[in-house]
């Protein structure tokens, strides 16, 4: 029977949600249209611009004050590459302004005398660059990079030319002395540790984000819907009804967790795949590396276990907090007040991790670490790489814990009067400043 | 044939974390199928019982019984005998007034024919036709009351619990309202417990009325018992005189 009403309180919840347009505009439309502007509209005009640049790249200026051997051989490489080549007057190098305007092209090249002279004498030489810019746009960067890259080409090629004339190997040449490292943690040994410090830092922030970003978001919707009961002044009814108090509680937890999973799937994933593309951060780790370095943590079980366990925790920690929030808020504007005003705060323990060095703490600090709500779900994967198994499953077990005594507490307010008459005080408070 | 006693509250206080009184020692019971009134002035303690009795309250001390389970202690057995309508009452604003009314159906009842029963009891007795399949939050007061009170007679309980059912409604609306809870009081034996500020609904709805004022309660009685006991012309003047010997 309790299960029957249950499953009634979550139809009209569902049924309330989907029908009131605030919900709609703020969790959907909203961020529908922030989804199609940024990643369908600026990624496409992105997408064109950077063609556009590639195109207007293709055709540069080129001034040359040489006219030997090696200015030669740079004019035969561009064109050799593709790229047409518009042969300035020398006059015009005075004038760099009237040069590109002449020429109306983005990228001028500026061949110095005694370029080729430099280089027969093995002595550093350079090639200016001019880049007309007008748009100040991200595809006009591109430019920048290309005209810069044509010239770093030229150079491998003439360094490997001059190599093999000396009889010099090229990859000599190239790079005399390469970097072979490794990183040593508690009885591992682990190659290019660039790759576990890019995806430490890459986690210490991203994860958190995510984590936080579904919670906030189950949070301002549980709080929010027990504040309309007493908006929609249902509370006071639904007190007396024959359905149990936790039934109602339940089932607006599940619909609050159901919209955000929704939400966040949705809208969360295709946001972070865009700032992904859009400013190419990756995780550069090559085919070989990323076996042996996930491999850690994958056939690592403790980190598995501990992992999941805190983060149902801390998830049912900060559902017990707005839960306790809806409850003493009188209205919605006081419920996400609250909610702002305390569980924002809290983010910030989220990225405590990133400035803690637990590598040199005491167990006994390290422990207490774990203790600490929020903190622990980053702190976790750190203690696995230092192999703290002990503190990792006090990490993964307080959440838990936290949130069970929080449980107790709310099902002892919601079972009590003190439901309602937390409400109630303020109400008369509020009479008794308007007499 | 002696009629049971639905509601048996004796001795009961109220005290509220703020020290304030709600209820000063109240006793009186309510017979089976009788409507009985409470009349008071604002701050007298008519919504504190009316709370008490419908368990969303828990008396400071004293004894409360509906249809013989203690509201404290068999508060889950009181709710499924009992509907109430607080006097600052809403519905789900997004809902029509059908899908509000099969909401509260379901709670009552589990089996879809007692279901359906419910429903066209609470579309009778709202009188509110096609606007039943609008959503509530395009209903005016009036239409909004007349649902509620409904929504609080279609299931049928053994106690209707009313706090000012016609509060803050216009003539005709308020008629309906009264008319639908005498109608239904008398036709399905309902006992009903309500609160008023108006005389003339209470002369016209109650079988008998108990007079409350600062938490105390001060008379019970048939109205016409207790005109003709303080020799008023109605029942304000009753008040009057005693709040006055209170005093």
């Amino acid at each position: 029977m309790v299960f029957i009403m249950f499953w009634v309180f979550v139809g009209k919840e569902l049924k309330s949600i989907a029908r009131d347009p605030k919900i709609i505009i703020a969790m959907f439309i909203v961020p529908l249209i922030i989804i199609i502007v940024f990643y369908a509209i600026i990624g496409y005009g992105l997408q064109q611009q950077i063609t556009q640049a590639i195109k207007e790249s293709g055709t540069v200026a080129l001034i040359n004050l040489d006219n030997d051997l090696y200015s030669y051989r740079f004019i035969s490489f561009l064109r050799d590459i593709g790229v047409e080549i518009k042969l300035l007057d020398p006059m015009l190098s005075t004038n760099i302004s009237k040069a590109l305007e002449d020429a109306n092209t983005k990228i001028l090249y500026v061949i110095p005398k005694g370029f080729s002279e430099n280089i027969t004498r093995f002595f550093p030489t350079s090639i200016k660059i001019y880049i007309k810019l007008g748009s100040l746009t991200i595809g006009e960067s591109s430019i920048v990079d290309f005209a810069t890259r044509l010239v770093e080409r030229f150079n491998d090629n003439i360094t490997a030319t001059i190599a093999l004339e000396k009889g010099i190997p090229v990859e000599f040449i190239r790079g005399a002395i390469t970097k072979e490292s490794y990183a040593f943690i508690y009885n591992k040994i682990i190659s290019n540790p660039y790759i576990l410090t890019t995806f430490l830092s890459l986690s210490s922030f991203f994860i958190p984000l995510i984590v936080l970003m579904l919670i906030m978001m189950a949070s301002q919707l549980i709080v929010t819907s027990i504040a309309v009961e007493k908006e929609e002044k249902m509370f006071e009814t639904l007190l007396s009804l024959p359905i149990n108090r936790m039934s109602i509680i339940g089932a607006k937890l599940l619909v609050s967790i159901l919209i955000s999973i929704i939400y966040m799937s949705i809208y969360g994933l295709a946001l972070f795949s865009y700032i992904f593309q859009v400013i190419g951060i990756g995780i550069d780790i090559g085919g070989m590396e990323m076996p042996y370095t996930f491999s850690l943590f994958i056939l690592q079980k403790d980190l598995a276990i501990t992992l999941i366990l805190n983060s149902i925790g801390l998830a049912v920690l900060m559902l017990m907090i707005s839960l306790i929030l809806g409850i003493f808020a009188e209205d919605v504007r006081t419920a996400q007040a609250l909610i702002g005003n305390i569980i924002g705060p809290l983010v910030i323990l989220a990225y405590m991790p990133m400035f803690i060095d637990i590598s040199g703490m005491g167990q006994a600090h390290r422990a207490l670490l774990s203790l600490i709500p929020i903190a622990n779900t980053v702190f976790i994967s750190k203690l696995a790489i230092i192999n703290d198994t002990v503190a990792m499953y006090i990490a993964g077990l307080s959440n838990i814990v936290y949130g069970a005594i929080l449980f107790l507490v709310i099902r002892k307010i919601v079972n009590s009067e003190t439901i309602f008459t937390m409400k109630l005080k303020r109400f008369k408070k509020q009479r008794m400043v308007e007499i | 044939m002696m009629s049971k006693d639905i509601v048996y509250v004796k001795d009961l206080v109220k005290i509220y974390p703020n020290g304030i009184k709600g209820a000063d020692g109240v006793s009186f019971n309510i017979k089976e199928g009788e409507v009985f009134g409470l009349i008071g002035p604002n701050g007298a303690g008519k919504t504190t019982i009316l709370r008490v009795i419908a368990t969303v309250l828990q008396p400071t001390s004293g004894e409360v019984m509906v249809s013989g389970y203690d509201v404290v202690k068999e508060a889950n057995m009181v709710r499924k005998i009992i509907s109430y309508l607080p006097e600052d009452a809403g519905a789900y604003k997004y809902l029509t007034g059908l899908e509000f009314l099969e909401f509260i159906a379901k709670l009552y009842s589990h089996r879809e024919t007692s279901i359906e029963k419910i429903i066209e009891e609470g579309i009778k007795i709202s009188g509110l036709g096609e606007r039943l399949k609008e959503k509530i939050k395009s209903y005016s007061k009036g239409m909004l009351r007349r649902l509620l009170v409904a929504r609080t007679l279609m299931v049928n309980p053994v106690l209707a619990i009313l706090d000012e059912p016609t509060s803050g409604l216009d003539v005709v609306n308020a008629i309906q309202v009264r008319n639908s809870i005498k109608i239904y009081a008398k036709e399905k034996n309902v006992t009903v417990l309500m609160s008023s500020h108006n005389m003339l609904e209470v002369e016209y709805l109650c079988d008998r009325v108990g007079i409350i004022y600062k938490g105390k309660m001060l008379a019970i009685g048939e109205p016409k018992e207790l005109k003709e006991s303080y020799e008023a012309q109605n029942l304000e003047e009753v008040f009057v005189k005693l709040i006055g010997r209170a005093l």
